[in-house]
């Protein structure tokens, strides 16, 4: 199976602080992948050195066998990304919102259909501001979906929703899962990783504690769901530390 | 690109004009100091003897808030703006360069100036019986 994304050795540091340290991580077409980690751990600037809208210190990173700082416009019409942070302009209305994102790809997809698809058919005169969290983040999904995109980068997409909200996210990514496309998501919600991903790596200041199947992360340690593993892989570091 | 600059150009308008400050700042301004001048000085000459009115030697004054209140407020203030939203951050991991939004403002702030312009140089000529000395290619 083709791999569709490859990073290599990437560091990243802010002055003396490094940030991401040789992080290498492999992900397949098709393939869920999850970057897991506490507040801090470095997700933010790793998925931002590998789309390239940060200046890693060193490293390689391929996207569809394209470099994405080199590559940007050709790359970037086949992959969608939605960041952690909201950016949209005040008063902009979600349908101006989707118009003028559809206009940037030349094969997009019809915005129309996908806010339907994810039951925001109804709020197309509405400002974006106004919505709800979890409709919001719906919007999210469907504007890095509009490139009709091989694959998609989501930055921590349910922070800050409310149980439902991101149940009804988790539905909409499997769909997307199905129809075969490859998902790149952060997040610090072992609940959300056990349920979508295939595979992880875990993060912990920068460094990669572990990088294996969900299955493999939970057989290696002795206990049975995700959220106690992570915190067993996370704990073991620190008292490595301590036994200095 | 042209059909992103179009929809761009046509979106960002709406938006600036939704927003107001602009609106007030590049259009109404200019027209209302214009009418205060007329109103206080109306004809009278710029000096005693002087060849000119008062409100003709204040034309290029006014025609320059104008412009500048759009070129060097506004607009820098709309881009910074925009980069404190993250929005043109969105635009890096788009086909398209983020010179794109910035040209798309350039244009709308240029249309403020021109609009300014034009309201500015009527009032004054309909109302305060304003002659300008046009010399716009020496």
């Amino acid at each position: 199976m083709e791999t569709t994304i490859e990073i290599q050795n990437l560091h990243k540091s802010y002055g003396e602080i490094p940030a991401v340290t040789d992080l290498n991580i492999s992900i397949r077409k098709g393939e869920v992948f999850g970057l897991l980690g506490a507040n801090g751990a470095g997700k933010s600037t790793a998925i931002e050195c590998i789309l390239g809208t940060k200046t890693a210190d060193s490293g390689q990173v391929t996207i569809l066998g394209m470099n994405p700082r080199e590559k940007r416009k050709k790359l970037f019409e086949r992959v969608g990304v939605q960041f952690q942070e909201a950016n949209y302009q005040d008063k902009i209305t979600v349908e101006e919102l989707c118009q003028e994102t559809q206009s940037l790809y030349k094969m997009a997809s019809d915005y129309q259909g996908l806010l339907k698809q994810f039951g925001l058919e109804d709020k197309l005169k509405s400002a974006v501001n106004e919505l709800s969290g979890g409709q919001k983040q719906r919007l999210f999904i469907v504007l890095a979906l509009i490139p009709n995109p091989e694959v998609v980068f989501l930055d921590e997409l349910t922070t800050g929703l409310d149980t439902k909200a991101r149940r009804e996210v988790w539905k909409c990514l499997s769909q997307l899962k199905e129809k075969g496309l490859t998902v790149f998501l952060t997040s610090h919600f072992m609940d959300e990783v056990e349920t979508l991903c295939d595979r992880i790596v875990i993060l912990k200041r920068g460094k990669t504690i572990f990088n294996g199947t969900v299955q493999e992360a939970i057989s290696a340690s002795p206990f049975e769901k995700l959220e106690d593993a992570y915190l067993w892989y996370t704990d073991e570091e620190v008292n490595d530390d301590e036994s200095i | 690109m042209m059909k992103a600059f179009k929809t761009m150009l046509k979106i960002e308008l709406k938006l600036s004009l939704r927003g107001m400050d602009m609106f007030i700042f590049s259009i109404c301004l200019p027209v209302v100091m214009i009418i205060i001048l007329g109103i206080i000085y109306g004809n009278k000459p710029a000096y005693e003897g002087a060849s000119y009115t008062f409100l003709e030697q204040s034309f290029g004054a006014i025609s320059t808030i104008a412009i500048c209140a759009g070129g060097v407020m506004g607009l820098p203030l709309l881009i910074s703006d925009y980069r404190h939203k993250k929005i043109l951050k969105r635009l890096q991991v788009t086909p398209v360069s983020q010179s794109l939004i910035l040209a798309v403002h350039l244009v709308i702030y240029g249309l403020y100036a021109v609009i300014s312009l034009i309201f500015v140089w009527g009032i004054a000529t309909l109302f305060f019986n304003y002659q300008i000395c046009l010399a716009i290619f020496w």
